[in-house]
Formats: structure tokens, sequence, C-alpha cells
């Protein structure tokens, strides 16, 4: 069942179209990374999904609905979760509460079953040991990983995850992935993954991908034909990947 | 119309007003500072020119001469001591050093001074405008501080320090990447910002005879918030026309209340004055004018 | 969060003013400025916002039975109630205006904003000569009318101790709702990161006014029990001392702020602080009092029981709260 339809998106800011008419379609459960270098336009299809900007022209859909003229709070509260490049914690509350927040507010839960949501979604991404511990004291892989963690216990269908692999180890990085895999898996939520292009080894693990440049879409499809296609190195002179 | 006089002399103690509330805007502006112990440096610079005149005999001028360097100075003090080491924990302790920093000045003043007031009148004549007559200390005091207005704002639009301070208010990270030095800036700015105040202080004992005592900065704290907010926080030449704006409708208030039949029109202009500021800032925060 | 040893605390003070009423006036105003900074602690501590204007609730609350007293004479014994709820409502009303107009500016602006609120007040009480006007109201010869001399006696003694207590519990109470509730968590999240906060659905505004209505009404009843019914007075000049802003916020910064216990123990060091610079170097309270919230907030913006929460295991830190 289509979850996320993008139908012919543009942005314009001023005389720049950052993002020049995109659409694809995203299921339940599908993993969809987004891989192009900065100025691609990654970031502005993700806020635009997200309710941040408003399209120029084009729609989009979630489950059938025309939401392309709701805020974002509100397309929060429908299913949408957004976890953000730079982790903004609540430094001085505990791991616990900071999911609480979002199971709160985002996912709308009452206190109760606010609180067994936080520790779950903190079991699934492995926090659930440092829970009383100050969200200020963690690593910057936990503060990733708690970032997900509220992302989560807001109740999402639609996972918004932007370049949240920068600044891991390959280790964490494999981690994360196979922990969003489980996830789409698991619970059916849907993710889109924003990679920026030096990592676009990690798209291997994405059930699909969509290669951006110039705000146009270039490539799309499976991993090993999308990331391969001829425009895709061509426009990249880089190697073809294997 | 006999609300003419009332409207010239409101003109002349605004032109003070403005003064007072030219460093409070400056500060604010480029170091985003609500400086709530603002009416205390009013209040040093009062002192300083009544000791200077009763001790000394040095007429207000000469007085605020002294009081510029002194504000200075303190300003100076300020900015190492309060705001440089809180600028980073919140705008809350800021707050509430300054205020108690405008306290513990009022304090000390009592005791040292004690609480009476005090006041003292100098004299230079005085000149028939028809429907008012002006005494010139006062005109001198309103056209100095026009004069002092006029002269940071040129300050401010055509030299290199200016412009440092310009680029600061408008974005300090940027500033910084140009290679100001934004902390210079914050010291000096703190610096003249007080000392104008302080020299504002001296200029206003020429309009409150017999009002000066330890707690009178606490009036013109809220009243220079009021014009700093009118005139757009941040705006010199802003700050100036909302003092005159300020002083002219103080003084037709004045006039109006006591008409009315208000046994305390004074206090009564100035709960009104109070409810300009909440007016001004839910509908206009920025400001009346856009200078 | 356990609420049972700031309470046992307040109780316990409850008592000794019943069983020892020689003692009453000391331990009211003790009990008045950890009332005062429990009741600050509600909005600043939670918020982070500052109130310059706050003594403006304690002086709602005064006049409230001010009021009652002297222009509604017969109610009797109920004048009391009746007086201390008007003076809470006007008092939660007046922050409901203030905070509906003000609490949508930023930390700053809003500060700005309030720094009016106490003198615009003051001078519309006096300009306008309403409810006494600069003279104020004089309440015991209505007190004694309307209650009888006993018990008039009684309450300006034994039973506003006992009120101002009820104001400092009541914040307990008030602290541990809001914070085991929604409410808490949006404070929590609205103070530490506004922006993020608003990305995750909630509403700044409404928590900031909840807070502040709260903090507001607790005054109000604070100052009704300390001026009108204690001092059987009410003054402009008393009521609106903007002193008691800063000694809240001494109080409430010596113990530490958004904690509950804190207050008690600031409110005591506070007191006695106070009274020792009043006996060594009497006329200096003020300048003590300013110079000491300038150290803290510059050294230990955490406070002592703030301070002393962090090295403390998850388990205790439940029990200091």
């Amino acid at each position: 069942m289509t979850l996320l339809k993008v139908e012919h998106v543009v942005k314009k800011f001023g005389g720049l179209r950052a993002v020049d008419g995109v659409s694809f379609a995203l299921d339940r459960g599908e993993f969809l990374a987004v891989v192009g270098p900065n100025g691609s336009g990654k970031t502005t299809l993700l806020n635009l999904i997200n309710g941040v900007y408003k399209p120029d022209e084009g729609r989009i859909f979630f489950e059938g609905a025309d939401v392309t003229e709701l805020p974002p709070y509100k397309r929060a509260r429908l299913g949408m979760s957004r976890a953000f490049q730079v982790p903004r914690p609540f430094p001085e509350s505990t791991v616990l509460d900071n999911v609480v927040v979002g199971a709160l507010f985002n996912g709308g839960y009452d206190l109760r079953r606010a609180r067994n949501v936080a520790e779950e979604a903190l079991r699934y991404v492995g926090l659930y040991d440092k829970r009383h511990e100050l969200a200020g004291r963690l690593t910057f892989n936990e503060l990733r990983l708690l970032e997900l963690a509220r992302a989560l216990a807001g109740n999402p269908k639609l996972l918004l995850l932007d370049e949240v692999m920068a600044g891991l180890t390959p280790r964490e990085i494999d981690a994360l992935v196979q922990l969003i895999k489980r996830l789409a898996e698991e619970r059916g939520i849907a993710a889109i993954s924003l990679v920026e292009h030096r990592m676009r080894a990690v798209a291997q693990l994405a059930h699909r991908v969509i290669v951006m440049h110039q705000g146009k879409m270039i490539a799309e499809g499976p991993p090993e034909k999308a990331l391969n296609d001829p425009k895709v190195v061509e426009v990249y002179l880089g190697r073809p990947w294997r | 119309m006999e609300v003419i006089p009332y409207f010239l002399s409101g003109l002349i103690i605004g032109s003070v007003y403005g003064l007072i509330t030219l460093g409070l805007s400056l500060i604010f502006g480029v170091l985003r500072v609500a400086n709530v112990a603002h009416g205390s440096f009013v209040m040093i610079g009062a002192y300083v020119a009544f000791f200077g005149f009763t001790l000394w005999g040095a007429p207000p001028p000469v007085a605020g001469i002294g009081a510029l360097a002194l504000g200075a100075g303190l300003g100076a003090l300020v900015y190492y001591v309060v705001v440089k080491p809180l600028m980073k924990a919140g705008e809350l302790n800021i707050l509430v050093a300054l205020f108690a920093l405008g306290l513990l000045i009022a304090e000390a003043a009592r005791m040292a001074w004690g609480p009476d007031f005090r006041g003292y009148t100098w004299s230079i004549g005085s000149v028939s405008l028809g429907v008012l007559v002006v005494e010139l200390s006062k005109a001198l005091g309103a056209l100095t501080a026009l004069a002092i207005a006029v002269g940071l704002e040129v300050f401010l639009r055509r030299t290199y320090f200016g412009r440092a301070v310009r680029a600061v208010v408008q974005d300090p990270v940027g500033a910084q990447v140009v290679g100001i030095d934004v902390e210079r800036v914050f010291l000096l700015s703190t610096a003249m910002g007080i000392g104008i105040t302080t020299l504002g202080g001296v200029m206003l004992t020429l309009f409150i005879p017999v009002g000066i005592n330890p707690y009178m900065g606490g009036i013109y704290t809220l009243i220079s918030f009021v014009i700093a907010v009118m005139g757009g926080l941040g705006s010199i030449m802003g700050a100036y026309m909302a003092g005159l704006l300020f002083g002219v409708f103080q003084s037709v208030g004045y006039y109006v209340f006591s008409l009315m039949g208000f046994a305390q029109p004074f206090e009564m202009a100035l709960f009104l004055a109070f409810v300009l500021l909440l007016l001004i800032l839910l509908f206009k925060p920025t400001g009346l004018f856009r200078l | 969060m356990k609420p049972y040893i700031p309470l046992g605390i307040y109780l316990a003070l409850m008592a000794a003013a019943f069983a020892a009423p020689e003692y009453s006036k000391l331990i009211a105003s003790v009990a008045f400025f950890m009332a005062l900074g429990q009741a600050v602690n509600i909005f600043v501590g939670l918020t982070r916002y500052v109130d310059f204007g706050y003594v403006a609730f304690l002086a709602m609350g005064a006049y409230g039975v001010g009021v009652v007293l002297t222009y509604l004479p017969g109610l009797g014994l109920a004048a009391l109630p009746v007086g201390i709820a008007l003076g809470v409502a006007m008092a939660a009303a007046l922050a409901a205006v203030v905070g509906a107009i003000a609490l949508r500016l930023r930390g700053a602006y809003f500060a700005i904003a309030t720094i009016g609120v106490n003198e615009g007040l003051k001078h519309l009480i006096v300009g306008a000569n309403i409810w006494g006007g600069g003279a104020g109201l004089i309440l015991s010869s209505a007190m004694f009318r309307e209650f009888g001399r006993e018990t008039a006696l009684f309450l300006s003694t034994v039973g506003s101790t006992a009120l101002i207590l009820v104001a400092g519990a009541l914040a307990v109470v008030a602290m541990y709702l809001i914070q085991s509730s929604r409410a808490g968590y949006a404070l929590a999240a609205v103070r530490q990161d506004e922006d993020a906060a608003k990305v995750m659905g909630i509403n700044p505004t409404k928590y900031k006014l909840l807070a502040f209505m709260t903090s507001a009404s607790l005054s109000g009843l604070l100052g009704a029990s300390y001026f009108a019914v204690s001092n059987m007075q009410v003054f402009p000049e008393n009521v609106f001392f903007i002193e008691y802003i800063l000694d809240g916020m001494a109080v409430m910064f010596l113990g530490g702020a958004a904690t509950v216990t804190g207050p008690i123990v600031g409110g005591l060091i506070y007191y006695f602080a106070r009274d020792l610079v009043g006996q060594v170097w009497p006329g200096a309270q003020a300048l003590v009092t300013a110079l000491l919230v300038f150290i803290i907030v510059v050294l230990l913006p955490r406070g002592i029981v703030g301070t002393l929460r962090l090295y403390l295991p998850p388990k205790a830190r439940e029990w200091l709260p």
C-alpha cells in the first residue's frame, strides 16, 4: 500500500530550482535512500515532505490524503517523524525523559503509555541501560540513537532521516542501518534516509535508491541498478560501484 | 490652544529622555542584553551633577564630561564582571544579575549619601517663546541631548568603528568571520552606552530641581524601556524620536489628567505609559519608527 | 518525585506554630521567604523567564482581603475566605492578562514588559486614588469588628502563620502535580530548547501561562496572609515593594531553581542571614541581598540543593525533589 506519494514537486529559491520536478512513491516498510552531493536538493526534498517548505508546484500525498498544505506539526501527528542531522536533545533531562517528550507530544500517548513506549524505543535502539543518564553526557553516536529513539516513540509510519550516518564509524553505521531495516520489516515503518554522495556505499543496504543531482532525479531503482546507472557515473566521474 | 506650552515643554524634556535611552538601545542592539539596571546609572549621573555643583561649583556641562568618563569606566567594569561571564549562562542569569546590580547600586548610594531628596538650581536666565518661558539651562540640556544623539548616529554610520558596531548588530558570527574583534565592540559599546546614560543623568537634573535620591533609577528604567521599545530596540535615532514623543505624551497627558480631576496626574500618566508599552510589545514589537 | 520531605517540613512548622504561639511570628517570617521562593520557583524555575513585576501578585492578594474588609462590611468571619478568594482571583486574573500578552515574547522582551507591571499598578492605585490610594487601607478595626477581638488577634498571629505555611505546602503540591504531568515534560522541553519543543508539537505559550498563573495565585494567597491578615494593613509602598521579587529569587537561587526542596533550604538560610546582617550592619540588608543574589547567579547558578542533587543517585534524587 502506497504510504507516500510525491508528485512532480518543485521548490524555487529566487532563481534557483532546488528541487526540480521530483516524483516517486514509497510503500509501507520500504527503506529508501536518497543519494547526492551537497546542493543536489536532498534536504530540500526532505523539508518538503516534512512540511517545513511548501512546494511551488506539485503535490504530496500521505496515506492517500493530500498533505501539501499541512504544517509540520500536523504532519507529525499523522505519522511523520523526523530525526535531525545535528541532534538536539534536552541536555538537562534524562535519556528516558527526552524520549517520553516525543511519545507524549508527537505520538499523542497519555503519560503512562508514553513511558512504556519510550522504554521500548530505548530498548530497540540499545540505549535502555542509559535511560537515567542526563542526555548532555552522551557520546555523539548515542545522541544519534537518542534522536532515533525519540522519533520512534512518536509512533511514526514514516521516518525522515537527515544524514544521520554522518560522523559515525563504519561499525556504527552498519548497526544503524540494520536497525532501520528491522523497523521496516518488523513494524512496517518506512524510512527515507538522506545519504551524502561520498557515503553512497551505505545505500547498498536500502531497498531502493534515488540519486539526485541539481534538483533533479537522475536515477531510481534497486541499489545496484541506480548507483551504476551510466548517468550517475557520468555525473560523478567515479568508478562504478561494486 | 492652551496645550501648546505643554507640548513644547514636553519636547524639551523629551529630548533628554531620548538621551537617557540611547545607551539602553545601543547595548541591547549590540549585545542583545536588556540592561535592567539602566536607571541606576542615570541616578549616578544625577549625583555627579549634584556633588559637582554643590562641592566644586562645577556647572552641569562640566559635570557632564566627568559623568561621561565615569560612566564609561563603570560600563567597562560591568562588562567584565557581569556581562562577559554570563553571556553563555543564559538570559535568566544575566537579567537577574543586572537587576541585582541595579538594586545594589541604589542601596550603596543610600548608605553613602542618605535617603533624602537632594537638588540644586543652576540658573542662567530664560528666554520667552511667546506662549512659554523656557529656562536656558533646560534648553541647553535639550540641545546637548540632540547633539549627542546626532553625533552618535553619525559615529555609527561614518566611522570604521561605527560600522563594526553595526555589523555586530546585524550578525555577530558573520562579523567575526570578516575579522571584526567582536569582543572589543561589545566592551566599547557597553562603555559608551553607560557613559551616555550617566551623562543623561546629569542633563536630567536640570529638570528635576529637588528629585535626586538613591531610588530614582527605577522609574527611569521603566521610562527608558518604554521609549526604547517605541523607537525600536537598537535604533539610535529611533530612541531619540521616541523620547521626544514620550516627553510630549507625558506633558500633555499631565495636562489632560489634571483637567480630568485626578489627584495625581503624574502617576496616571506613568500608568498610561506602561499600558502603552504593553500595547506596543503586543502589536509592534519592532517599534514605531524604522530608523 | 516524592514530595514527602518538603511537605513534612511544612507540617512540622505548622505544628510548631500552634504548639508555641510565641514563636509564630518568627515562623511566619521564615515561612514567608520559603513560600515566596516556592511560588516564584513555579514560574521562574520551570520556565526560566523572569518577571520583575512579580510583587504585584502579592499586592493583589493583599488588596483582595483589604477590599472585602473595607468595602463589604457585615460578612463576619466569612470575610476572610471571601477576601482571600478575591485576592487569589485578582492575582490570577492579572497573570492571565499580562501573560496572554507578554508570554508570547522571548525572555528579555518579557522581562521588559513585566518591569512596568509592578510600577504601573502602583501608580494606578495611587494616581486614581482607588482602594485607599497612597494612604492604603488599615484593617485592624474592620477585623476586630467582623471577627471579634479574640479571633482577629489569633488570626493575625498563629492563623496567618498557618496560612503562610499552607501557601508553601500548596506550592509543593502544585509543583508535584505539574512535574508529574504532561505539563512538566512540556515545560522542561520549553525551558531547555523552545524551538525544538515547538517542532515536537508543544505549544509553549500554553504551558508558560499555566505556570505563570499558578505561581501568581499562590503569591496572591501569600500576600493576603502576610500583609493583610498578619499586619492588618495594606499600604502601596509595602505591598508593591520591589524588593520582594529579589527576596524570592534569592531564596530560589540559593536553594536551587526548579527544585522543590530548594526554597525551603534557601528560605531558612536567607532569613537567618538577613537577621544576622540586621544585627551586625543594620540598614544594609537590601544591599547584602542584592550582593548575595548577584554572587549566586554568577558562581553557583544551581543553588545548594540543585548542585547536591547532581551528585545523588537517581533513587535518592526522587526523595529530594
